[in-house]
């Protein structure tokens, strides 16, 4: 079965990146443009993995994240956060908030195939 | 008695006889084995030499495979960049997707976009991100690394070295954007994000990109706005 992965962020130019890097492979591309619409589309479309920006209007990245490792129904997709916030402090904030793993903007789409291959089992 | 050394006598040669067979069996088994040996020693070596010939060959494989896949992936970063700055002619949008590829694509939150004003003698800032840019929001054509680099109509790097444009320890590189050779304004990068140690060679293709392409959209998109239509 195809796999699904949700892409959040609210910048164009960054989901349009990660559909390029994504487009050779055959996961199923859902788009959120921010935290609220996250938690709302994982609920709904069960994604198998979820790329996640951390600064986005309406619910950041770490308060959708929390949200949805509290619920039944998205508390063991895995999340991994899309972040321009390299520095430690952040990455444990991201860790702190339930996320699996976290890549840092200007994405190096080979390290981001090889943690969504980590994660989804390939 | 002379019976009993005869049949010793007998014995004794007979043992002798055997045991020399016995020995010229085994030397010839030596030999066999020997040869046997050097014939393997060779093939293992020969062996030896395909595997390293076979992982150089893999090596230099892999080294192309992440030679292309560097060339696709600065590729996706120019088309990217290309199809949001072209792919509108709203002035909010426009500089909205600058904004994008300077964070996302090249990594830096401390920038400015200037646009050429004031009958064509200072640069006006439009938009920008984090505080640096805001210490100058005019700056005179020919002021600084900043006026310097737009008045030259000349890339500035920091990283590449003393430079003819006066320096200035706050600035990263300075991106002329030009139409036909018409100044239309600058971009100023102040600093990459801290996780980004250094430039590299696909930011200068995204600089080239944008000196172009973001100076022919903000032209457009200026004068749409200027002529009502957007």
């Amino acid at each position: 079965m195809t796999k699904k992965v949700l892409l959040v962020d609210d910048s164009n130019t960054a989901l349009m990146m990660e559909r390029m890097i994504l487009s050779h492979t055959s996961y199923t591309l859902l788009t959120a443009r921010d935290g609220l619409d996250a938690v709302e589309k994982a609920r709904l479309e069960q994604p198998d993995l979820i790329l996640m920006d951390v600064v986005m209007p309406k619910m950041n990245g770490f308060e959708a994240c929390r949200l949805l490792k509290q619920q039944d129904a998205t508390k063991s997709i895995p999340v991994i956060m899309v972040t321009t916030r390299g520095e430690a402090e952040n990455v444990q904030a991201g860790l702190d908030s339930g996320c699996n793993d976290y890549v840092t903007k200007p994405i190096d789409g080979a390290e981001l195939m090889r943690k969504l291959r980590n994660f989804l089992g390939e | 008695m002379n019976g009993d050394q005869d049949d010793r006598g007998a014995y004794v040669r007979k043992v002798q006889a055997e045991t020399h067979q016995y020995v010229q069996v085994l030397l010839e088994d030596n030999l066999r084995l020997r040869s046997a040996l050097r014939t393997h020693e060779e093939r293992l070596k020969q062996l030896e030499l395909e595997v390293r010939a076979t992982e150089e060959a893999s090596r230099q494989q892999y080294e192309k495979f992440r030679e292309v896949e560097e060339n696709n992936s600065q590729l996706a970063n120019l088309y990217v960049a290309s199809y949001r700055l072209l792919g509108t002619l709203k002035r909010s949008e426009v500089l909205l997707a600058i904004q994008e590829i300077i964070a996302n694509l090249i990594g830096s939150e401390e920038f400015g976009v200037y646009e050429l004003a004031h009958g064509g003698e200072a640069l006006e800032l439009v938009t920008s991100m984090g505080t640096e840019a805001h210490k100058n929001r005019t700056i005179a054509l020919g002021a600084g690394v900043i006026g310097g680099s737009a008045q030259s109509r000349r890339l500035f790097r920091a990283d590449q070295g003393p430079s003819e444009l006066a320096s200035d320890p706050g600035v990263l590189v300075c991106i002329p954007l030009t139409l036909d050779e018409r100044l239309i304004g600058v971009i100023a990068i102040f600093r990459l994000l801290q996780h980004k140690p250094r430039l590299l060679p696909v930011d200068g293709e995204l600089f080239a990109l944008l000196g172009s392409h973001a100076a022919a959209a903000l032209c457009c998109s200026r004068l749409l706005t200027e002529a009502g239509i957007s």
